[in-house]
């Protein structure tokens, strides 16, 4: 986002990626069945979330470079190796945060406020709306923002299992199941066409209907002729001069281990939120002997995930439906936001910030995995008998996940490892964990919840749900929202990066990623580190015009 | 009630889709491929537009075979227009599966190969008829005798057919009174 900002406004960009390059046109498996993959495209240690899943060269291992977990600790990092990061296969739930986001520590007293409030970025949502495209409808829900008229596409109907769960949801418990917002085309966008409703968008979009940065921000940004793209370069430290300032980025070259040094007036860190506070620790010099900008200590400090719990279920009168078209755009087409604002500022649900619901089911195109688990629950026989099975349960599981917001606490977060390195020779990051009670809390209530849900329509819950919550409750990372490890602050001690994304420390060194997120409510991150890049990239530009950055 | 492997399966692979992660299956990845195996699995970066076959050898022997083919074809015969399990393709996929050098895989071959040569073993039957029903599902003709419509491009989202409406209002006003 920051190159596209960056080159629109005149200036010239050099973005380094430490993977390989990636062309989505050429190299997405769009129509492509399981019965063309290896072992029916299954999820193995080499592709943990499926064969055609878009991420190359990553998963929870990306081989060579590690990463460790302090003991006592469990935490679980997502990278991928290619050039548009895990943008390639986000799920592209693409969701504002609200005005109460940005003064939590003002409502409740817990955890930090943002240094800008919700105004203050709108105009920035508008934008990366607009750009993006997204799809999504006004719906005028507490703390959920609606965008002005005319930026959102129309949201696709709700898929057949989406329109039952709404209905019983909103009719028989209140919850109001609404059009998701995402980044996905429903009609055509500037040059980009509309969605094919088939083909998962998890696998990447070869004609860039969904939002891709290898399909969206990259091309436009290289038309400009100012963007330089090198791959395979491993960034590792920010240098700086005698006075503290930036002078570029140094980088080890995959291919042959070769070091280089590429000289910059400012530098921009979008490596995602650990990533990026990594190569800050290791930017050691006389200046910032702690590392660049760390003089405080807070790098890799206030480190956040999304807590989420999940429950499964095989609904009944989801079996035996007609055959009939129901992919969509195969991601979410509905989700529950928060609907209990004014309870819980009543002080009624004992924890104090809010969840959404995501949806996941339907008639998709059959994957191994999933006709794995319809296979278990078909009653025993063969023949006939036994297809008859199959056919009634195809399309009739269903899984909720209530998304969370986790408050930071002092037992989250990363740094240098003082013993392991990756193949490059250098430190890895180590990781500590801990949820907190407000996490607790708010899971247990979303567990019962949505069994509460399940129960109400007669569903078989799949979900062993007489576990204590903390044993359910995912480790960090598991959700890839990690957020907060370089966050804004109007003050230096309160954290290293000021209301634009640039270091208190370092005038020319911005950040561009989810580090910057003082905190990290229910609501995906990825929309507001777009706002966030594009805001900083403005201020940059204008800054360097200015001569003053 | 269904047992545990549903958790393991559905649940997780869904969660990993939705990056929600689970917590069941426990991919850390470190000596999966490789040593102890004898084999390496596909690479994390194998070309998706034109798969290519996995490369690690096949162990089953042609004894194993026969007998698969039979208990295969015996679960799955031919009907109709629908393919029996092996014209289908399933012995070759049982396989790929036994011979793979991945976790899943070779707790599968530890479980399903002793029951291939003659020891009786219903939790081996039970998973041998799983995975078959999901190998057999997920060919082209499994996929549209299942019922999926798609995977072609759509001019636009059609409306829900009047006739799938109609069942869900009418499984609604089925429902039992509410319990407060
Ligand atoms: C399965 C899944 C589902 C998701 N669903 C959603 C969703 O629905 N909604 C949502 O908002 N978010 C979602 N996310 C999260 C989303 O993907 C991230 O928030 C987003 O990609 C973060 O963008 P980023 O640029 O900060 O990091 P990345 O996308 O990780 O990009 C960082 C880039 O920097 C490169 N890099 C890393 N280290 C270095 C280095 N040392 N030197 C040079 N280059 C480096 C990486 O290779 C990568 O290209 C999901 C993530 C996953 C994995
Ligand atoms: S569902 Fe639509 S946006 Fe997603 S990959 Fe398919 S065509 Fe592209």
């Amino acid at each position: 986002m920051a190159a596209h900002a960056l080159t629109s406004a005149g200036l010239r960009v050099l973005m380094l990626e430490t993977g390989r390059d990636y062309d989505p046109a050429t190299e997405t498996p769009m129509f492509q069945l399981p019965a063309d993959a290896p072992l029916r495209g299954a999820a193995t240690p080499d592709k943990e979330f499926g064969f055609y899943d878009a991420t190359a060269g990553g998963g929870w291992d990306v081989p060579g470079e590690p990463y460790t977990v302090a003991e006592g600790s469990q935490f679980r990092w997502w990278r991928a190796r290619m050039l548009g990061g895990r943008t390639n296969h986000w799920g592209r739930m693409t969701l504002r945060f609200g005005p109460d986001d940005f003064r939590g520590r003002s409502l409740d007293g817990l955890g930090a406020d943002w240094p800008l409030d919700y105004a203050e970025l709108a105009p920035w949502y508008d934008r990366v709306e607009r750009l993006i495209g997204v799809f999504g409808a006004a719906e005028g829900i507490a703390n959920s923002p609606d965008s002005p008229d005319g930026i959102l596409l129309p949201p696709p109907r709700p898929r057949a299992f989406e329109h039952w769960m709404g209905m019983v949801m909103g009719r028989r418990h209140g919850i109001p199941v609404v059009p998701a917002h995402m980044a996905i085309l429903t009609r055509p966008h500037g040059d980009r066409p509309q969605c094919l409703f088939a083909t998962d968008c998890m696998r990447g979009c070869a004609i860039g209907a969904n939002f891709q940065s290898t399909t969206v921000l990259i091309p436009p940004a290289l038309t400009t002729g100012r963007l330089s793209i090198r791959t395979g370069m491993h960034v590792y430290a920010v240098p700086v001069d005698g006075s503290g300032r930036a002078t570029g980025v140094r980088c080890i070259d995959r291919a042959n281990g070769a070091v280089h040094e590429f000289k910059a007036r400012a530098v921009v860190l979008a490596a995602s939120s650990c990533e990026t506070a990594r190569i800050l620790l290791q930017s050691r010099s006389t200046a910032f002997p702690a590392g660049l900008g760390n003089d405080q200590g807070q790098v890799g400090h206030n480190l956040m995930d999304t807590p989420s719990v999940s429950v499964a279920a095989q609904v009944p009168q989801l079996e035996n439906l007609p055959p009939f078209a129901d992919e969509g755009v195969t991601l979410f087409h509905v989700y529950a936001p928060w609907w209990l604002t004014d309870e819980q500022r009543a002080g009624k649900l004992g924890f104090a910030r809010g969840c959404h619901i995501e949806f996941w089911g339907g008639r998709r195109l059959p994957e191994f995995d999933d006709m794995v688990a319809i296979a278990q629950l078909a009653r025993p026989g063969r023949g006939d008998a036994l297809h008859a099975e199959m056919q009634r349960l195809y399309g009739s599981l269903v899984y909720l996940s209530g998304r969370g917001e986790m408050i930071p606490n002092a037992g989250s977060r990363c740094e240098l490892d003082p013993d392991v390195k990756d193949r490059f020779g250098l430190p890895v990051l180590r990781f500590h964990w801990a949820w907190g009670a407000e996490e607790l809390a708010q899971m247990d209530f979303m567990r019962r919840t949505l069994a509460d849900v399940f129960r109400d329509m007669g569903a078989t819950i799949l979900t062993d749900l007489s576990q204590p919550i903390a044993q359910v409750m995912r480790p960090g990372g598991h959700v890839i929202h990690e957020a907060g490890t370089v966050r804004m602050a109007a003050r230096p001690n309160d954290g290293p990066v000021d209301r634009w994304g640039r270091l208190h420390a370092s005038a020319n060194v911005y950040v561009a990623d989810a580090g910057l997120f003082p905190s990290m409510p229910c609501k995906n991150p990825t929309l507001t580190i777009m706002a966030l890049a594009w805001r900083g990239a403005h201020h940059l530009a204008e800054s360097l015009k200015r001569g003053d950055a | 009630m269904p047992d545990r492997r549903t958790l393991l399966g559905w649940t997780a692979a869904v969660a990993g889709m939705l990056g929600v992660g689970s917590g069941l299956r426990a991919y850390l990845g470190t000596g999966a491929t490789g040593p102890g195996t004898g084999n390496a699995g596909y690479g994390k970066d194998p070309a998706l537009v034109e798969p290519q076959p996995s490369s690690w050898p096949r162990i089953l022997n042609d004894r194993q075979r026969d007998w698969l083919t039979s208990l295969l074809d015996s679960l799955l015969p031919r009907s109709g227009t629908l393919p029996s399990a092996s014209e289908a393709g399933l012995v070759a996929f049982f396989d790929e599966w036994l011979s793979a050098p991945y976790p899943d895989q070779l707790a599968d071959r530890a479980l399903i190969l002793p029951f291939l040569d003659g020891h009786a073993d219903p939790v081996a039957e039970n998973r041998l008829r799983t995975l078959a029903l999901a190998a057999w599902y997920t060919t082209p003709a499994g996929i549209t005798a299942i019922g999926f419509v798609g995977n072609e491009a759509q001019p636009d989202f059609a409306p829900l057919p009047i006739a799938v409406l109609d069942h869900l209002e009418r499984a609604f006003a089925l429902l039992p009174e509410k319990q407060p």
